[in-house]
């Protein structure tokens, strides 16, 4: 231990830490200040930096004591007398904040460019971000916003870009902030490791290591034995059910007889630091015989193939999904022109910045017991008596978490509470239980709250990820553009773990005909167990990659009919009336056409402002250019007939003269936007203003069940069950007011905040003391079902409703290396009804970015079981010298059901992207591309060779 | 002593001069590994690529390693300048410049104000972007320790695979680099950006004169296609007295292709990398004729 004296944000602190100590460690766990984000902890995303003297360092591997005597700024520091930093108040113009999880690694880089620009009078440019924010990512926002918001900063007139929509009503399709995004720009944002309980004690995890072994002894004695150490566990401590899973119960809270996959979790330990429980965890012997492996989907099926769990029926087949439409035979004989190929799409990671933490805290948890306080007024937190084991994390569907982690307990779920802590993105990665249970079951042993953080190697090794998937696609149509057949075989590696596999794997084949109406289709698609890791959620669910393939074979035909590929689209697109390949018949809300006319005139337009004629491709030197289209949809909610509902309370009063209202529900918010929407929905049917509403998501013990937080369906159905509660109580007061001036309630009206009738007024604030005066509740809550779906297999309505969706892309080729750089996307989205213009636009940035990732760049590789991506940097996402410039039209068709006609759009965007790019490159360079990523170094020797088509890239062994 | 586990157990020395830094360096048992900038080590430690060391020292701290100066033939550079430094240094501009133009493209701000060149030069990574700058420029990398001054070539400081002829109590102090005379002209290109999964770039820097048309002098250094960064000396040859003509990039095209061997490891194809040195050499020619 030795001195270290800092000047943080101003105020000179004097420590005694360790000299090997990093600057991010002494700030956030040493001093309170919890802004400053880890979310790697290898110096690659950039997140962690914080201003020493003035520059910008990653404090994750900045020696504390190389700062000695500097003056540090962090997030914290950045507001003067109350006032926002100029930096500050853009990014929330901007709703450059989604998850916030980044933003202050952002803002704290971006700010030390502005200075060191003003110091030299210097204007701040697009080139100048781009090079200075290079290596700091977002996941979330696309970096477009980022940009503008940064320009704006520096003394620039750069307004927020907000595509045209509806005329906006009082609320609904206003661009506003989000509620959260205040605290998340201050640093004042709490992810659930910002949280320090009194006796708090820090766990890890011992995972297999080895992809597919069978058990003979797992020996803990000597870790428990090592001083610190206060707990180990292992399958014998599960009180209750051994395994969770969301759909199928496969997956072991801790391994007891075989392991399936590296990541597998066999003890956890509970120690009073996070250096003891990793020391202790080398003292974990595990004694395997190792079995062999299975890696591939394909492999998975052959009679001869080592089985992932032996109890299962049949071998390695997880499920096998069926759609069946029409008369194969007729439809292909019917065809002039058939195109078949086979894709492959690899195992994608949805790398949020935030690695998965979870805390436990015990039943009768008094802080007061270990030197805390209690704050009488809290409800949760650090300084609140828990009588319920409460478990904080980060989570997607907290009532399921409650389920599982209360199963593994052996207690009714009503004893658990899930308490959802902001989520540093989640993409679907965090659908999954992950720490909930083991931190349960250790706080319970212990007594005392464990924080269970993963580092990033741990959070890659062991989440469920995007399928791998083979796809073999067969497309039929007639000199006159019409598709007359599809027939499609799916593989998906569904690696050790249900997970959500089956529901994933289902959406990759019911939207395997893309969003056209053909006469006759036949998927059969294969979940496949493997000894990967478990494969499952992530934006897009399935149809990222099914689209690919639809998508490349459509262009592949309309080479072959020497159709143009936009017309060629619009001839088979989707309308109303249009049959699905799962038998829906669409009857309202489909406005791909107009998203497809939206794009063409955007590409179309690009040329125009250049004062030139359109065209697909051409080159200039050694650049090869051309423009690429894909389209998509997604269905919204969980459909298939599976029930659909969410619950949400709304909650109003009156302090201080003013009215407030509260929506609260369980649904999760990632960064998508979600307290935005259901803010506006309660704003406008209250009549309230937007800043008034709060939004409380994610606690089991306050918020009704609003179901999972997939399936792009929480504005429809979450947003639908908090408009429905605050009409609901609206009608309360109304009924109230009516029977305080003894009036029958039919005579009065609401409007604009106000009860009217013949004159008479009352305004909420009286509504509301008149209820309560009349012992009344001021709050409601609503159940709200989505209308009914059929399963697959059944015709009927499968969905409630789609969003649809255009994207083209414009990319440059380099000639001397197979460079490609993506320099412009035009995407068109029918969205059912803009609610928020401003987190809407957040939305489709960043799927548009992932899913360019999706294309150019991400490949999570295994190899033999064993991941190969260890660490961030072994996984490339898009940074933000990715980001093309983006033109986006938003469309819509509104649906009946939807609020305020809202589908959703948090896949949508994620969709067509890969495509459009994929075909695009095909138009420049003439070699086709089936597999993704898009592998340069293949590429360019297909080109060089003379070759049109590559199939596979790098890293598939197929 | 067994390895440290954490980088908490790890001894950190902040020396106050490069004397007391050498005599650290000297003695076994107060030994450390060097932390420049950092940016490289702390990342594979983290990772678990090396051990942690028990020992590091930070020396980038030192005001003596931060100068940049020059006498009539030679720059100076201090091992502890940043990236930041050497992009911005109009020093460095006018006499070294593609090493200016390697320098600034090494990742975003974060790592340009904490990664240093000896750093670089002492992690002898094949892929080092700052290398073939060096080798182009020649001169000598100075290692200190109580025993005195050593000086390496730059073109033979790098004696394979992550490995640099700098015993255990050196340090590497300074570099003296050849200043690029008048009338000559650099270029340096960092291909295959940051693109599909994993692939490694191939970076490449040349200096070279044209008189009338003909090929004078040519020096030309590749990284990621070899254990370290390498000079091609053979082509570089060839090249002198040649017309920069078509047909002369043409031919360098092949030779150069010819003349790498890499090995085809888990980050690119060999025959990717062959391809795009060609077109590195060709792009050189290019840039030397037009400049
Ligand atoms: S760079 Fe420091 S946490 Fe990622
Ligand atoms: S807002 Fe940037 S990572 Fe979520």
């Amino acid at each position: 231990m030795s001195d270290l004296k800092l000047q943080v944000n101003g105020k000179w602190v004097e420590l005694d830490v360790p000299q090997s100590r990093y600057l991010a460690e002494v700030l956030r766990y040493d001093l309170g200040l919890t802004g400053t984000k880890i979310g790697c902890n290898e110096s690659e995303c950039g997140i962690c930096s914080v201003l020493v003297n003035g520059t910008p360092v990653n404090s994750c591997i900045y020696p504390a004591f190389k700062a000695q005597g500097a003056a540090i700024i962090t997030i914290e520091g950045l507001e003067q007398d109350g006032r926002l930093h100029p930096l500050q108040q853009a990014f929330l113009d901007h709703g450059a904040v989604q998850c916030g999880f980044c933003t202050p690694g952002l803002i704290m880089t971006a700010k030390a460019l502005l200075d060191e620009k003003a110091a030299a009078k210097q204007p701040v440019t697009e080139h100048d971000i781009k090079v200075a924010l290079k290596d700091t990512y977002c996941r979330c926002t696309g970096y477009q916003s980022v940009i503008n918001a940064i320009l704006q900063a520096s003394g620039q007139d750069v307004k927020p870009y907000i595509p045209k929509t509806k005329a906006p009503c009082q609320t609904i399709g206003h661009a506003l902030p989000n509620p959260d995004s205040l605290a998340k720009i201050t640093g004042r944002a709490m992810y659930t490791d910002d949280f320090v309980f009194p006796g708090m004690l820090y766990a890890r995890t011992k995972r297999a290591g080895v992809p597919h072994a069978r058990i003979r002894h797992i020996e803990t004695a000597e870790a428990a034995a090592l001083p610190g150490v206060r707990a180990v566990l292992t399958h014998a401590d599960v009180p209750g059910r051994q395994n969770h899973g969301l759909v199928t119960v496969d997956w072991p809270v801790l391994c007891s007889d075989k392991v399936r996959y590296a990541g597998d979790a066999v003890a956890v330990v509970a120690a009073d630091s996070e250096e003891i429980a990793a020391a202790a965890l080398e003292l974990i012997k595990v004694d395997y015989e190792t079995l062999p492996v299975v890696d591939d989907p394909i492999q998975a099926g052959q009679p001869d193939a080592p089985i992932v769990h032996e109890e299962r029926p049949d071998g390695n087949l997880l499920k096998h999904i069926k759609v069946r439409k029409g008369d194969m035979a007729a439809g292909f004989a019917a065809a002039d022109v058939v195109v078949e190929r086979t894709y492959r799409t690899p195992m994608t990671e949805q790398m949020f910045l935030e690695p998965e933490c979870s805390i436990g805290v015990p039943r009768g948890y008094d802080p007061t017991a270990f030197g805390g306080t209690i704050d009488p007024a809290a409800q949760r937190g650090v300084q609140y008596r828990h009588d319920k084991t409460t478990i904080y994390c980060g989570t997607q569907i907290p009532y399921l978490d409650r389920e599982q982690t209360a199963a593994a307990l052996n207690v009714p779920p009503e004893q658990v509470r899930i308490v959802a802590a902001l989520m540093g993105g989640g993409f679907g990665g965090k659908e999954d239980i992950a720490a909930q249970i083991h931190v349960a079951l250790l706080a319970e042993r212990t007594g005392r709250p464990v924080k269970m953080l993963y580092t990033r190697a741990e959070s890659l090794l062991f989440h469920p990820k995007r399928h791998a998937t083979i796809i073999r696609i067969k497309t039929g149509a007639k000199r006159d553009g019409r598709l007359t057949a599809v027939e499609a075989e799916l593989y998906g590696d569904g690696g050790a773990y249900a997970s959500l596999s089956e529901k994933v794997m289902t959406r990759a084949t019911t939207h395997a005909s893309g969003p056209y109406d053909v006469p006759h289709v036949k998927v059969d698609c294969y979940a496949m167990y493997t000894n990967n890791t478990p494969c499952g959620a992530f934006r897009g669910f399935g149809v990222t990659q099914s689209c690919f393939a639809v998508e490349s074979n459509m262009d592949l035909v309309a080479r072959e009919l020497g159709l143009d590929p936009i017309a060629f689209r619009r001839i088979n697109a989707l309308d109303v009336g249009g049959t699905t390949c799962t038998g829906q018949v669409m009857r309202e809300s489909v406005g791909l056409q107009e998203c497809i006319a939206g794009v063409e005139a955007d590409m179309r337009a690009h040329h125009t402002a250049l004062g030139e004629a359109f065209r697909w491709s051409w080159s200039e030197g050694r650049k090869h250019y051309a423009w690429g289209i894909g389209i998509g949809y997604k269905n919204t909610g969980l459909g298939g007939g599976a029930p659909d509902k969410a619950s949400a309370i709304v909650e109003t009063g009156v302090t201080d003269g003013q009215v407030w209202a509260e929506v609260r529900t369980s649904s999760a918010e990632m960064g998508q936007g979600l307290p935005a929407v259901l803010a506006a929905c309660a704003a406008e049917e209250l009549g309230l203003p937007y800043g008034q509403v709060r939004v409380l998501l994610g606690d089991t013990d306050h918020c009704p069940d609003g179901g999972p937080t997939t399936a792009s369906r929480q504005t429809y159905v979450s947003g639908n069950a908090a408009r429905h509660a605050a009409r609901t109580l609206r009608a309360r007061l109304q009924q109230v007011v009516a029977d305080h001036f003894g009036q029958p309630v039919e005579q009065w009206s609401f409007a604009d905040g106000q009860f009217s009738a013949n004159g008479t007024r009352a305004g909420l604030v009286e509504a509301i003391e008149w209820a309560q005066a009349s012992g009344q509740p001021t709050w409601e809550e609503y159940e709200y079902w989505a209308p009914k779906t059929q399963p697959l297999g059944t015709g009927g309505d499968m969905h409630v409703a789609f969003g649809f969706g255009a994207q083209a892309a414009l990319v440059e080729v380099d000639d001397d290396t197979g460079a490609i750089k993506v320099l412009k996307i035009v995407g068109a989205h029918d969205v059912g009804r803009a609610i928020n213009p401003l987190t809407l636009e957040g939305q489709i940035e960043g799927g548009i970015i992932m899913c360019l990732g999706n294309a150019l760049t991400e490949h999570f590789i295994n190899e033999q079981g064993q991941a190969w991506t260890d660490v961030m940097a072994r996984y490339k996402m898009p940074s933000i010298k990715h980001t093309p410039e983006i033109i986006s039209r938003i469309i819509e068709h509104q649906t009946a059901d939807g609020p305020y006609g809202a589908k959703g759009i948090g896949e949508l965007s994620s969709i067509p992207t890969t495509p459009a790019i994929v075909n695009a490159i095909a138009n420049a360079v003439g070699v086709r591309f089936c597999s993704v990523p898009v592998d340069q170094d293949a590429l360019l020797l297909a080109w060089k060779a003379g070759e049109t088509e590559c199939l596979c890239g790098w890293g598939y062994e197929h | 002593m067994r390895a440290p586990q954490t980088f908490e157990e790890v001894d950190v020395f902040f020396p106050d001069t490069l004397d007391a830094a050498l005599i650290a360096q000297a003695d076994p048992n107060r030994r450390g590994r060097v932390l420049a900038g950092g940016t490289d080590l702390m990342v594979q430690w983290e990772a678990g690529v090396v051990p942690l060391p028990p020992r590091v020292i930070s020396i980038k701290h030192l005001p003596v390693l931060r100068q940049i100066e020059e006498n009539p033939g030679m720059l100076i550079i201090g091992a502890g300048v940043t990236h930041k430094q050497l992009r911005a240094s109009p020093l460095v501009r006018q006499y070294l410049p593609s090493l200016a133009e390697a320098a600034a493209t090494i990742g975003g701000e974060q790592i340009q104000v904490m990664g240093t060149i000896g750093g670089s030069v002492a992690n002898a990574s094949p892929a080092g972007d700052l290398a073939p700058s060096l080798m182009v420029a020649e001169g000598d990398v100075v290692l200190a320790s109580v025993r005195g001054e050593r000086r390496v070539p730059v073109t033979a400081c790098w004696t394979g695979y992550r490995q640099i002829d700098c015993a255990p109590d050196e340090l590497i102090v300074r570099f003296e680099l050849t200043k690029m005379p008048a009338g000559y002209c650099e270029g340096w290109r960092k291909l295959g950006p940051r693109q599909a999964q994993a692939i490694s770039k191939i970076m490449g820097s040349f200096r070279g004169q044209l008189t009338d048309g003909i090929i004078t002098d040519f020096k030309v250094a590749v990284g990621s296609v070899a254990p370290t960064c390498i000079r091609l000396y053979e082509l570089e040859q060839w090249l002198v007295g040649k017309p920069c003509d078509a047909a002369t990039c043409n031919e360098a095209e092949t030779r150069a292709r010819a003349g790498v061997h890499p090995i085809d490891d888990i980050r690119s194809t060999a025959a990717y990398r062959q391809w795009v040195t060609g077109r590195m050499i060709r792009s050189f020619l290019q840039t030397l004729e037009v400049k």
